[in-house]
């Protein structure tokens, strides 16, 4: 019990936040006022393997090596590149450019900010995708 | 106990995909109102198969700009591009979707 204790006490002190990406775009000041927002799309991430390497780690003997096992299925059945802990809809940011429209009816923005960043917490997390910056009114 | 694990790998392996970014481009004045969007909004998708990190198709990011040029031949402002992985058995499937406004 007291080694489950310790392991959510460190996940819970070890949570983060995590930037991958950012790029800025050019800033016009001299076409009016400008108004700043934000927009930001999120989706739960989670790592099985991790979280199974997490199992194993914990644990002993035959359920030791049930975990160790598990781990090296979703190891062979997820493979490939990953910023962050997979997600399980690819098209949670799809929408971005409409929400941004949303908060600037008036199609002219400047100072455009894309970032891909989260909040982790181990095997865990919140993947997101925003953006920001200033309508020109 | 196996049944159960091969049951919980699958539930939890299922289709994970992984955004590693999502850039928007500059606007420029002669983007229309966002009343107007819906109508101008143009969207491609490639991909790219890697399996056991062997690729097969490496011009995908370039056939989604033509692709993108052929479907607006006019001016294409605030681009949105995102870069995506889809992961799979022993193979995976990259992704490049730009989605942009057509000014014309």
């Amino acid at each position: 019990m007291r080694q489950y204790f310790a392991i959510a006490a460190f996940g819970l002190l070890t949570a983060c936040a995590r930037l991958d990406h950012v790029q800025i775009g050019e800033i016009d000041q001299s076409q009016g006022t400008l108004i700043p927002f934000n927009v930001q799309v999120s989706q739960f991430g989670f790592e099985a393997a991790a979280a199974a390497e997490l199992g194993r780690a914990v644990s002993k003997g035959r359920t030791a090596e049930q975990f160790q096992q598990l781990r090296d299925i979703l190891a062979l059945m997820n493979m490939g590149p990953r910023t962050g802990n997979p997600v399980y809809d690819d098209e949670y940011a799809n929408k971005v450019m409409d929400y941004i429209y949303a908060e600037c009816p008036t199609g002219k923005m400047t100072g455009l900010t894309s970032v891909r960043e989260a909040k982790a917490f181990g095997a865990v997390s919140g993947e997101i995708v925003r953006l920001s910056g200033y309508c020109i009114l | 106990m196996k049944k159960i694990l091969l049951l919980l790998s699958m539930t939890l392996a299922g289709c994970t995909h992984s955004i590693h970014m999502s850039h928007m481009s500059d606007v420029s004045a002669n983007t229309p109102k966002s009343i107007n969007l819906n109508k101008h909004i143009v969207e491609v998708t490639t991909e790219q198969t890697v399996v056991l990190g062997f690729v097969f198709d490496i011009d995908y990011v370039d056939q989604a700009y033509q692709q993108l040029q052929e479907k607006c031949p006019t001016e294409i402002v605030a681009v949105n591009t995102q870069y995506s992985t889809s992961h799979r058995f022993l193979h995976w499937t990259n992704k490049i979707r730009m989605k942009a406004v057509c000014a014309s």
